[in-house]
C-alpha cells in the first residue's frame, strides 16, 4: 500500500471513531435502560446533546485561568490521536506513528489536562474528581501496561500492528482471554463506569469523571464530553482489535477489509453491551475498594503471563 | 602538549573563581555578573568537546604537564562522562544566566560572589570527576566536589536545619565514598598502578567473591551519592535547603555523578557485569523508583517535593541501565543496547527538567516568598511565564508525550516488553513487575505534578504573599524557557539522540553492547516504536484547531464558581495539596504509617471547641528502623572499646602497636 491510501486509512479511522463514539455511548444507554425496563433515550441522543451544547455559551468561573480554556481541546485531541495509534481494521500497512503503550500514554496526556482543570475553579467538587481520577489511574496504568505486555510476548513482537499480525491465525488461548479480561476491567475503571464511578450520577459528592467538568459549558462542556466518549471508545477499540482479533481479513483487497471491517464493529458493539450488563449488574464500589477491584485486574494480568509461559 | 576546549573550560572556571575571592569586595555586582559569563563560555567549550565525542566516539585525553602524587595526571573524554559534560552544560548554562537575578533578590546570607566563586568551583570539580583517568584523581576530585557541594549547601549556613542537612549529607556521601574507596581498591588489589586501565586489567582476574564484595560496596558507596533507596535520607533534606539555583545543579548533575561512576564502575571498570549485578540495578531502581515517587505525593513544600522525585528518576535511569546488563545475559542484545541508552538519556533529560522545575521553584520562592504548596495557589495569574515553564517540566517528569521524559521512560518500558523474548531466566519471568512498576511510577509521578502544578499555579491565592506574588525578571525567565525548550527539543529530537547514545554502551570496556542504527524512529527494532514529532505536529494542529473552534465567534460569559447556592468560593475551598494526595495515601497507608493528631485551641468554653489545630506526618520508616537500629548498634560497639579507649597514652600506644604489628603480619604473609 502506497503512504497516501496507508494515511488515508489512519486518518478515516480516526474520523471513524470520533465519529460513533455518541453512538456507541448512547448503545450503552439504551441498552440500560431496558434492563431497567425503560425505554431509554433514542440511539442519537448522544449526538442531539452535543448538538445543543455547541450552540450555547461558555462559561468561565472566575477563578480559572488560561489552562482551563485550553484542556478541553487537549483532551479531544489527545483521545482523537490515541485512536489512530494502533490499526482496528486492517494490518501490514499503518501510517501512523505509534503503538498501544504510546496510545496509553496519548491518553494520559488528556487525563493531566482535564485532572488540571477540575482544580481550576477553586471548587471542592473539581478537586475531588481531580484527585480521585487520578488516584485510580494510577493504578489501573500498570494494570493496562501488564495486560499489553502479555499480549507483545504471547506474539513475539512489539505491542503495535505487528501484534495483529502474529496474532492473527492462532488459536484462541487461554492467556489471551485472561488478558482481555484484565484490560476490560482496566477500560471500565479508565471509562468512569460502574463499580468504579456512576456516569449516571447527579450527586456531586459520588462524582469522579463528572465532578472535574463540572464548571464547563456550552462547546467547551460538548468537546470534554465528546473527548470522554472518544476514549471510551479507543479503549473498546484497543480491547476489540488488538486483544481479540479474530475475525479479521488477513488481506487488504476490499472483500477481506468489508469482512473484517463488519467483525470489528460486531465486536465493538458487542463489547458495548458488555459495559452495559456490567453496569446493570453489579453495585458501585466504594472508592477505597476501588484498589482490590483494580488489584484482582492486576492479579489476572500477571496470571495471563504465567498461563502464557506455561503453555 | 596540546590542551582540548574542556581542559580550557576547567581552567576558566579556576581562574574564575581566583579572580573572584580576590576582588569580591572591590565590585560584587560585577563579579557576579562575571562568574555568569564566565560559567557561560566555560561550559559552552566543554560541551562542544563532549558532542565532538559523542557523534565521533574517539575519546580525547590530555596529559597534564606535572606528576601527581601517585602517576602523572591526565584528563580523558570518552563517550561515557561526555553524555554526564552534557548534562553538566545543559544545566549550568541555565543557572548562570538565573544566577546574577536570582544573588541579587534572593538574600541568602552567603555573599553573591562567594556563591558564584563556589559554583565554579563545583562545576570544575564536576568536571574533573568526569574527567579522571586514574583511581587518585577520581577520588580527590570526587572530595573536593563533596565538600563544595556542602559548602553551597550551607549557604544559610546559620541555620539549625540547614547545619543539620549539611551534616547529614556529608556523613552519608562520606561513609558512601568509603565503601566505594574500598570496593574499588578491593578490585585493583595488588595492581601496579592506580590507573583505570591497570584497575580494568585487574579485576579482570578477581574471583567471583572478590568481585562480588567489591562490586556491592562500589556499587553502593557511589549509590549513596546518587540517592538510591535506602541511601537516599540526605537527599530530601540538603537539597530543598541550598539556593534554588543551586538545587538545580545538586538535583540535576552532582547525584547523575553517582551514576556515572556506578555506570563506569560496573559497565567498564570491573570487567563484563555477570547477570546478577543487573538484577540488583533493577530491584534497587525499582524500589527507588517507587518508593521515590510515593514520598514525594506525600509531601507538601515544593522543594522537598522535587527532591524526592529525584529519588524516583535515579530509580528510572537504574532501571534501564540494569535492563541493559540483565537483557544482555538473556541474550537480547538489542533490547540491552535500547536499555542503556534509554538509560543514558534520561540522565540528561532528568537533568534539564529537574534543573528547570528548581529554577521555576526560586522563582517561585522570589515571587511569592514560600516554598510551601498550601501558601500559594493562582499563581499563573501573576507569574504567567514561570508558570508555563513549570507547566512544560511538569509534563516532561510525568513522562507525558512528545516531551523529553516520555521518550526516555517509553523506551524503558518497550525494553522491559522486549524482555519477554529473552532466554528463561531471573528477568523473563519478572519482567511484567518490573514493567508494571514503572507504569505505576510514571502514573504516580503525574498524579504528583497534577497537584504541584495545580495547587501551587491554578485555583485562587491561599496566602497574602500568593495574593500579591510577581514575575521574576527577563534573564530568569529566559533560562526557565531554555530548559523548557531542551524539554520539548529532547522531545522531538529522541530518535536521533538515542542511536547516538547507544554509541556509549560500544565504547565501554570491550564494547559488548552493539550500537543501534538510525531508524528514523524511537524504538523499533524488535520493541515498538513512536516517532514523537508525527504526533506532536498532529496534535498540535489538531489542538490548536479545536482550541480556535472552542472560542470562536461566541463571547465566553464570565461568572461565579458553583458553590452549592452559597454565594461564592474563596481560596479555602479549593482543594489543597494534602486534601488531593488523600486517597493515594489512604490507598498506600501501609508505607506511610500516617500520623495524624487533632488539638483542640484553646477558648473560652473548654468544651466547646472552636478551632482545633491538626497535624499529620508520615513516620520516616528507613531512618527508624534501618538508621536508628544501625546507629545504636555503632554506639554499643564502640561503649564496648571505650575502655580501651582510656586516656592514658601508653595503654593507647600498646593498642596501636598490636594493631600495627598485626596487620604487618597480614599483609607478610
Amino acid at each position: 500500500m502506497s503512504l497516501a491510501v496507508r494515511l488515508a486509512l489512519t486518518l478515516s479511522q480516526a474520523a471513524l471513531l470520533a465519529a460513533v463514539a455518541p453512538l456507541v455511548n448512547g448503545f450503552i444507554k439504551v441498552l440500560k435502560a431496558r434492563f431497567q425496563r425503560r425505554v431509554g433515550p433514542p440511539l442519537t441522543q448522544g449526538y442531539r446533546d452535543l448538538a445543543k451544547l455547541l450552540v450555547k455559551e461558555n462559561l468561565h468561573a472566575a477563578p480559572t485561568s488560561a489552562l482551563f480554556r485550553l484542556a478541553p481541546a487537549v483532551s479531544l485531541t489527545s483521545a482523537v490521536l490515541a485512536s489512530a495509534t494502533f490499526p482496528c481494521v486492517a494490518f501490514g500497512g499503518w501510517a501512523a506513528s505509534g503503538d498501544v503503550l504510546t496510545a496509553l500514554y496519548v491518553l494520559a496526556l488528556g487525563r493531566f489536562f482535564t485532572a488540571l482543570a477540575g482544580l481550576d475553579a477553586a471548587s471542592a467538587f473539581g478537586g475531588l474528581g481531580s484527585s480521585r481520577d487520578v488516584s485510580i489511574a494510577a493504578l489501573a496504568e500498570p494494570v493496562a501496561v501488564v495486560a499489553v505486555l502479555v499480549l507483545a510476548a504471547g506474539v513475539g513482537g512489539p505491542p503495535d500492528g505487528a501484534v495483529l499480525a502474529g496474532v492473527h491465525g492462532t488459536v484462541f488461548t487461554s492467556w489471551r482471554l485472561l488478558a482481555a479480561i484484565a484490560f476490560f476491567l482496566v477500560v471500565l475503571a479508565e471509562c468512569a463506569r460502574v463499580p468504579v464511578d456512576n456516569p449516571a450520577t447527579h450527586l456531586e459528592l459520588t462524582m469522579v469523571h463528572e465532578a472535574m467538568l463540572l464548571e464547563y459549558s456550552g462547546r467547551e462542556f460538548a468537546a470534554s464530553t465528546l473527548a470522554a466518549q472518544v476514549k471510551q471508545t479507543v479503549l473498546l477499540a484497543l480491547l476489540a482489535a488488538v486483544f481479540l482479533p479474530d475475525g479479521l481479513g488477513a488481506s487488504g483487497d476490499p472483500g477481506a477489509l468489508a469482512l473484517s471491517a463488519a467483525a470489528f464493529a460486531a465486536k465493538l458493539f458487542g463489547l458495548a453491551a458488555l459495559v452495559a450488563v456490567v453496569e446493570s449488574s453489579v453495585a458501585k464500589l466504594r472508592l477505597f475498594r476501588v484498589p482490590d477491584f483494580l488489584g484482582a485486574a492486576a492479579g489476572l494480568a500477571i496470571l495471563a503471563y504465567v498461563a502464557r509461559e506455561a503453555l | 602538549m596540546r590542551g582540548t576546549l574542556a581542559h580550557f573550560a576547567l581552567l576558566l572556571l579556576l581562574g574564575y573563581a581566583a579572580l573572584a575571592f580576590a576582588a569580591a569586595r572591590a565590585a560584587p555586582a560585577v563579579v557576579v555578573r562575571l562568574g555568569a559569563v564566565v560559567q557561560v563560555a566555560a561550559l559552552g567549550l566543554a560541551s562542544v568537546d563532549a558532542v565532538r565525542v559523542l557523534m565521533t566516539g574517539a575519546p580525547q585525553r590530555v596529559a597534564l604537564p606535572f606528576t601527581g602524587p601517585f602517576a602523572p595526571v591526565a584528563l580523558r573524554l570518552d563517550p561515557l562522562a561526555a553524555v554526564f559534560v552534557c548534562a553538566l552544560a545543559l544545566v549550568g548554562l541555565a543557572v548562570a544566566l538565573y544566577a546574577p537575578a536570582y544573588l541579587d533578590r534572593a538574600g541568602h546570607r552567603m555573599s553573591g560572589p562567594a556563591l558564584q566563586a563556589l559554583l565554579s568551583l563545583l562545576e570544575a570539580s564536576i568536571l574533573a570527576v568526569l574527567l579522571a583517568e586514574d583511581l587518585v584523581g577520581f577520588f580527590v576530585a570526587w572530595e573536593i566536589m563533596t565538600g563544595l557541594a556542602t559548602a553551597v549547601v550551607l549557604a544559610d549556613g546559620h541555620r539549625a536545619e540547614v547545619k543539620r542537612a549539611a551534616i547529614l549529607y556529608l556523613v552519608v556521601t562520606h561513609i558512601g565514598t568509603f565503601a566505594a574507596l574500598a570496593g574499588l581498591l578491593l578490585l585493583l588489589g595488588d595492581a601496579p598502578s592506580y590507573s583505570f586501565d591497570a584497575l580494568r586489567a585487574a579485576a579482570a582476574s578477581r574471583t567471583p567473591l572478590v568481585y562480588g564484595i567489591g562490586i556491592c560496596l562500589a556499587l553502593a558507596g557511589f549509590g549513596a551519592k546518587a540517592g538510591v533507596v535506602p541511601l537516599h535520607i540526605w537527599l530530601p533534606e540538603a537539597h530543598p535547603v541550598a539556593p534554588s539555583h543551586v538545587s538545580s545543579l545538586l538535583s540535576g548533575v552532582i547525584i547523575k555523578v553517582g551514576i556515572y561512576a556506578m555506570v563506569r564502575t560496573a559497565l567498564d571498570l570491573a570487567g563484563p557485569p555477570p547477570a546478577w549485578v543487573g538484577h540488583l540495578l533493577l530491584v534497587v531502581g525499582l524500589v527507588s523508583a517507587l518508593l521515590g515517587v510515593l514520598y514525594a505525593l506525600a509531601q507538601h513544600d515544593l522543594k522537598r517535593l522535587l527532591a524526592f522525585h529525584s529519588v524516583e528518576n535515579i530509580g528510572i535511569i537504574l532501571l534501564g541501565v540494569g535492563l541493559g546488563i540483565s537483557a544482555q545475559h538473556a541474550g537480547l542484545p538489542t533490547v540491552a543496547a535500547l536499555a542503556l541508552a534509554a538509560g543514558l538519556f534520561h540522565v540528561v533529560n532528568h537533568a534539564v527538567f529537574k534543573g528547570l522545575l528548581f529554577l521555576c521553584a526560586g522563582s517561585v520562592h522570589l515571587g511569592a516568598h514560600t516554598h510551601d504548596l498550601e501558601e500559594m495557589g493562582g499563581l499563573l495569574r501573576h507569574m504567567p511565564s514561570t508558570g508555563r515553564a513549570f507547566l512544560i517540566g511538569a509534563l516532561a517528569i510525568s513522562a507525558l508525550p512528545p516531551l523529553n521524559g516520555f521518550a526516555s521512560e517509553w523506551l524503558v518500558l518497550q525494553g522491559f516488553v522486549g524482555a519477554t523474548q529473552g532466554s528463561p531466566g531471573l528477568l523473563r519471568a519478572t519482567a511484567p513487575l518490573f514493567a508494571g512498576g514503572l507504569a505505576l511510577t510514571g502514573a504516580l509521578a503525574a498524579a504528583c505534578f497534577v497537584k504541584a502544578f495545580a495547587v501551587a499555579f491554578l485555583a485562587l491565592p491561599r496566602s497574602e504573599n500568593a495574593l500579591h506574588a510577581v514575575e521574576v525578571g527577563p534573564m530568569q525567565r529566559l533560562a526557565q524557557n531554555a530548559l523548557a525548550l531542551s524539554c520539548v527539543g529532547l522531545g522531538l529530537a529522541a530518535p536521533w539522540v538515542v542511536p547516538v547514545l547507544s554509541r556509549v554502551g560500544a565504547s565501554l570496556g570491550a564494547g559488548r553492547f552493539t550500537p543501534i542504527p538510525q531508524t528514523g524512529v524511537l524504538g523499533g527494532l524488535g520493541v515498538g516504536s513512536v516517532q514523537p514529532a508525527v504526533l506532536a505536529v498532529a496534535g498540535l494542529a489538531l489542538g490548536t484547531a479545536l482550541w480556535v473552534w472552542l472560542g470562536r465567534g461566541m463571547k465566553a460569559r464570565a461568572t461565579g464558581t458553583w458553590a452549592c447556592g452559597q454565594g461564592s468560593v474563596d481560596g479555602r475551598a479549593a482543594y489543597t495539596a494534602s486534601a488531593f494526595s488523600n486517597p493515594i495515601r489512604r490507598i498506600f497507608s501501609n508505607l506511610y504509617q500516617f500520623e495524624r493528631a487533632t488539638v483542640p485551641v484553646a477558648g473560652a468554653a473548654p468544651y466547646f471547641v472552636m478551632r482545633s489545630k491538626t497535624r499529620g506526618a508520615i513516620s520516616p520508616l528507613f531512618e527508624e528502623h534501618l538508621y536508628q537500629p544501625a546507629l545504636r548498634l555503632l554506639r554499643w560497639t564502640s561503649d564496648r572499646f571505650a575502655p580501651w579507649a582510656s586516656p592514658s597514652p601508653n595503654r593507647g600506644l600498646v593498642v596501636f602497636a598490636v594493631v600495627a604489628a598485626l596487620l604487618l603480619t597480614w599483609a607478610a604473609s
